[in-house]
């Protein structure tokens, strides 16, 4: 509806809509360590907790080997494996490196 | 284009609302917005999980280290992106406003929001200064009464004025349907009238803010 004293010419929300079209910025040139220089200036701190720190346990396939072992020669390989912080399979491939059996 | 951030460090002051409920108006003007809903609480995914037709865009998974980029992809795709932020202190803040075009402070009519706010802004004027370029913020009033200031709202009002800072004319006043449009998942157009009341004055409120937002944007895109 116009008006005889201009209030109607004022653009309506859609129209200053399509004004606005998508579109990149480049306001890449500040890097993003100087802003968290300054967030930290006004206890703009990190929240996110440090991913916990994990193991690489890739060993590739494995198998089970269930064994009776002699008391003569558990406790001595026991007592290697304690002495090395080995774990028993790491235990038995120091081992066979030795006994040059593997690489 | 513009990228519209939400912040105040303290939890409850409008953020959420805000964004939502001017996405929701320029969605139905026409416009393609993004939301990037990066509070904890996630309640902008939240909404976007009901039946609402709104075609408003929501991202969820916003980090410290995915917020930058996520912005930038988004400013691209869209003619809007808000950037609705979680209500502490934190890293992810700091660099979703240094990427901001504007920052909208909302804060609810109290000492502990306004106090909460005036950190927002102390950060927003010295990432200026980092960044070498204006970055625009306004504070906005939030869950006034539509009908009559109180108090301590006049008092909050007349700091920020004597301090020179930049607020809305419009405020987000207290609706029932503008909490109805998360507790229903729908847009304020879609909310039935028979349940929830006001929402032809929750709308026209909703329309004035946005309106005086996008002339609050107008001047920066004229400038990029």
């Amino acid at each position: 509806m116009s008006d005889n004293f201009g209030f109607s010419n004022r653009r309506n929300l859609a129209e200053k809509i399509g004004a606005i079209a998508p579109g990149a910025k480049d306001d890449a040139a500040v890097a993003v360590d100087r802003i968290d220089d300054v967030g930290e200036r006004h206890g703009f701190v990190s929240r996110e907790p440090d991913a916990p720190f994990r193991r690489d346990k890739s060993v590739g396939p494995t198998v089970t080997l269930h064994t009776r072992v002699p008391v003569r020669v558990a406790t001595p390989f026991q007592r290697f494996c304690e002495a090395n912080r080995y774990s028993y399979w790491e235990g038995i491939e120091e081992l066979m490196k030795r006994a040059g059996l593997i690489g | 284009m513009p990228v519209v951030a939400f912040a105040n460090p303290k939890g409850g002051a409008g953020k959420s609302t805000a964004a939502l409920i001017l996405a929701q108006t320029f969605a139905r003007a026409g416009a393609g917005v993004t939301i990037v809903d990066a509070d904890p609480n996630r309640p902008i995914l939240d909404w976007r999980s009901g039946a609402s037709g709104s075609s408003i865009r929501v991202i969820g998974d916003a980090t410290e280290s995915s917020i930058v980029r996520l912005v930038t992809e988004e400013r691209a795709r869209q003619q809007f992106v808000f950037v609705d932020l979680e209500g502490s202190a934190s890293r992810l803040v700091s660099r979703a406003i240094s990427r901001a075009d504007l920052v909208v402070i909302p804060l609810q009519a109290s000492a502990v929001d306004a106090r909460q706010a005036s950190r927002a802004v102390a950060l927003v004027q010295e990432e200026e200064e980092t960044l070498g370029r204006r970055i625009n913020f306004r504070i906005l009033l939030t869950r006034t009464s539509p009908l009559i200031a109180t108090k301590l709202e006049r008092e909050i009002v007349a700091v920020l004025q004597a301090a020179a800072l930049p607020q809305f004319g419009v405020h987000l006043n207290e609706r029932q349907a503008f909490k109805a449009v998360f507790a229903r998942r729908l847009a304020l157009d879609e909310l039935d009238a028979g349940h929830v009341s006001g929402i032809a004055e929750a709308m026209a409120n909703a329309e004035k803010l946005a309106d005086e937002l996008i002339d609050v944007l107008a001047p920066a895109q004229e400038a990029v």
